[in-house]
């Protein structure tokens, strides 16, 4: 495998898209539906990380979570309207967009700094070690 | 190479992370409140998974005790949406309304249907 493939930049990009529709979404209950398809997409995520009892929890604690909110979302539409003057200002909201932008470049920091070793402690032979090496980088 | 592909998961767990936490201060539904807060949870749950795939990758073997870790934390940000829902309903039923606020949003809002 040749660096990220399509299946992962997809993946990304859909995930991407599901959670920013479930902030986007005009009714509640289309979030809620959307926050299923965000859940599910998760789980493939997890798939591709190798932990395949991660992604089958989360992918049924997504449908059993998106089913509660869908449920409360129908009952509770008529206070939708009520709720939006709630909603703060345009300068405060570019003030919580920019803090919020702090804290996720400051996770991705994180992410890009924690890189793995070069040399991992492998208590193979030289020869097999430089083998690995060898196939891991041409991966 | 496999570094790179787990990298790009831990830049897309921060911007779930970030995305989750602008829904939760700016939305002004409990129900979006609670779905920006679930995105929110699995940004970090994944950041912790990329964590553990990255030290899984730097020649320890991936730690099963770590993943059970994530599952608990998955079912616990379930009992806990399931117990704000339910704690949001009931405050609905009883006052027609679903904010803390003193003074009702608008006049009448909700008590019409009893009159």
């Amino acid at each position: 495998m040749t660096g990220p493939g399509f299946i992962e930049l997809g993946l990304i990009m859909w995930v991407l898209v599901a959670a920013i529709w479930i902030h986007v979404a005009r009714a509640t209950f289309a979030a809620a539906v959307g926050f299923i398809a965000f859940g599910l997409l998760l789980g493939l995520v997890w798939v591709r990380l190798g932990t395949v009892e991660v992604a089958l929890t989360q992918a049924a604690v997504a449908i059993v979570t998106g089913v509660l909110l869908l449920s409360a979302a129908a009952r509770m539409r008529a206070s939708e309207e009520a709720a939006i003057p709630e909603r703060p200002g345009p300068a405060m909201r570019s003030l919580i967009a920019v803090l919020c932008i702090v804290v996720s470049v400051a996770v991705a920091l994180v992410m890009l700094l924690e890189s793995p070793p070069r040399q991992p402690p492998s208590p193979l032979p030289a020869g097999m070690s430089a083998a690995q090496d060898a196939k891991r980088a041409e991966r | 190479m496999t570094p790179t592909i787990t990298t790009l998961y831990g830049l897309l767990a921060a911007a779930l992370v970030g995305l989750g936490l602008y829904g939760l201060l700016t939305q002004p539904h409990p129900l979006r409140k609670i779905l920006a807060f679930n995105v929110l949870g699995g940004g970090l749950f994944l950041v912790f998974g990329v964590v553990l795939r990255q030290g899984a990758t730097a020649g320890f073997p991936a730690d099963p005790v770590a993943q059970a870790f994530v599952i608990i934390a998955i079912v616990v940000a379930l009992a806990g949406t399931a117990l704000a829902v339910a704690i949001m309903l009931r405050l609905f039923a009883e006052t027609g309304r679903v904010t803390l606020r003193p003074e009702p949003p608008a006049p009448g809002d909700g008590k019409d249907a009893d009159s």
